[in-house]
């Protein structure tokens, strides 16, 4: 991978650069040649016009939007690590508690949404619910995983120096662990805008700056502003890249000393 | 022969280490070790050498308590090996760092474990750095280490904690044979300046008769006690001890030994 990003880096520009234009060419012709109607597939200029036309709904969307995905990730990651930590401290708590986690993650969240919605009302509260729902699992399986891998060896050398339980949980398998955690966590993010998305939808409060980009999102497809569609797509995938990004970075930070996924990177 | 005080086995005090028909069974049936019978006085460094199989790092891990006797009685430091834990440095099969920590909280870490304060563990740990010549390289983490280096850190660790017994399995295994003679050397010099007691388990003889007080040959299926060899060679050893024909007389005994074990 470190090699194939290696080129000069106007490369890493170039190629994207060279994709898009082709993917912008092939649009234009769509929409100029075949005539499509803007109401199937809009002129990417008729997506930046309706989009600045739109923006201040579409910011206010996206920092309403935002607040909640950080809201439910945070939840996700807290909530996740305290799962982990407690399954991975005994045989009997991973027996007795993981069957009911998986049945919490097997059980469809549009099931589960209006119950979630009775219970803590049409609002950020249920929102925070649902992205937690959809974002912890990967978290608590990755994590568990690594918690409950350590190597032989390793565990030997505390069990020389009578090490407590407490502490090898904390200087050993959590550490042990990070690198699973990280992997948990690059998914949940990935999945925390379509949470806290699919929560605005449902759960979400329609009026002025409460509204998030979900919301946003079902106001535009019942007037079938169908350009604003496109730009509301666009901003929520700026969110996507922006919690990806952070943990890519964090998860840089944790591990790029040690840990082999990141040998390329030396020098 | 033994011109060392440090290193010169005491007659007079009791044992540090003893076993007394000591049987390791695993799952209940399969016999690693039978009826083992070892003294080690203070000062002793007793290598275990003997066909794979033959249950040497079994036999190093009951000393260190990580493993039980099926039944026997092994003491150590005057009681079970599980007490005698802040007594014991062990030096594991390829280094076995942290790979999360440079190599100063790597050194510093049964310290930590043992509740030393964390100004007097950082101490400690520069001293065996500065001791095994990696005081240049503090600040390194465990991948950035050759693999005589990270030998030299888990060393260091095992010594941290100023043990009175240190048992090494099969330290320099995968080691090539110029770093594992310098090791070799380097443990030598530790050895004369603190003065514990050891085990080590190895495949080389040379290796063995060179370290080593006292030499046990172990037998196979199950693992027996086949000889126990004393190593006349004179305290402290170096580079030189090689090129002298005591040496090389006694590593064509133990060498017949070893092969005796299979007629």
């Amino acid at each position: 991978m470190a090699s194939a990003s290696k080129g000069s880096s106007w490369q890493t520009f170039m190629w994207p650069a060279v994709v898009g234009l082709v993917v912008l060419a092939v649009w234009y012709a769509t929409v100029l040649w075949l005539g499509v109607p803007e109401y199937q597939l809009p002129a990417p200029h008729r997506i930046i016009e309706e989009g600045a036309r739109e923006a201040p709904t579409l910011w206010s969307g996206l920092l309403q939007t935002l607040y909640a995905c950080l809201l439910g990730f945070t939840a996700s990651v807290v909530g996740g690590l305290v799962l982990s930590i407690l399954l991975a401290s005994s045989t009997w708590a991973y027996q007795g508690i993981y069957p009911y986690v998986l049945m919490l993650k097997m059980m469809p969240v549009i099931v589960l949404a209006p119950i979630i919605i009775i219970w803590f009302g049409q609002g950020i509260a249920s929102i925070t619910v649902i992205t937690f729902l959809i974002c912890f699992f990967p978290i608590v399986a990755n994590t568990t995983m690594g918690l409950r891998s350590v190597d032989r060896n390793l565990s030997e050398l505390f069990q020389v120096y009578s090490a407590t339980q407490r502490q090898k949980m904390l200087y050993l398998r959590i550490p042990a662990a990070l690198p699973y955690f990280f992997t948990g966590l690059k998914i949940a993010a990935a999945l925390t805008p379509i949470g806290a998305l699919y929560g605005d939808t449902v759960a979400g409060m329609g009026s002025g700056s409460q509204a998030g980009l979900g919301f946003v999102v079902v106001i535009f497809s019942s007037q079938l502003k169908v350009p604003a569609l496109f730009a509301a797509a666009f901003t929520a995938c700026a969110i996507g890249f922006l919690f990806v990004g952070l943990v890519n970075l964090l998860s840089w930070w944790a591990l790029h000393r040690w840990h082999d996924s990141y040998l390329g990177d030396e020098a | 022969m033994e011109n060392s005080t440090a290193t010169a086995p005491s007659q007079t005090q009791p044992p540090l280490i003893e076993l007394r028909g000591v049987e390791k069974c695993f799952d209940g049936e399969t016999r690693i070790l039978d009826g083992i019978d070892l003294s080690l006085p203070r000062g002793e460094f007793l290598a275990l050498i003997g066909p794979s199989g033959c249950g040497k790092s079994t036999l190093l891990k009951l000393i260190a308590g990580l493993l039980k006797e099926t039944s026997g009685s092994i003491i150590v430091g005057g009681g079970a090996p599980t007490d005698a834990h802040g007594k014991l440095g062990f030096v594991f099969q390829d280094a076995n760092l942290l790979p999360w920590m440079n190599i100063v909280d790597n050194v510093a870490l049964p310290l930590k474990l043992m509740g030393v304060a964390t100004e007097q563990r950082e101490k400690t740990a520069l001293e065996m750095l500065k001791m095994v010549d990696l005081g240049h390289a503090l600040d390194r983490y465990p991948r950035e280490l050759s693999g005589g280096m990270r030998m030299r850190v888990s060393i260091a660790r095992a010594l941290a904690t100023d043990p009175e017994i240190l048992l090494l399995d099969e330290p320099f295994g995968a080691l090539d044979e110029m770093t594992r003679n310098s090791l070799n050397e380097e443990l030598m010099q530790l050895r004369e300046r603190q003065g514990w007691t050891g085990v080590f388990v190895t495949h080389s003889v040379s290796e063995a008769v060179f370290l080593s007080s006292k030499i046990a040959v172990l037998s196979a299926n199950p693992g027996k006690l086949h000889a126990l060899i004393d190593v006349d060679l004179p305290f402290p050893r170096n580079a030189r001890t090689r090129e002298m024909e005591s040496f090389h007389k006694q590593v064509a005994d133990v060498t017949r030994s070893l092969h005796s074990v299979h007629d």
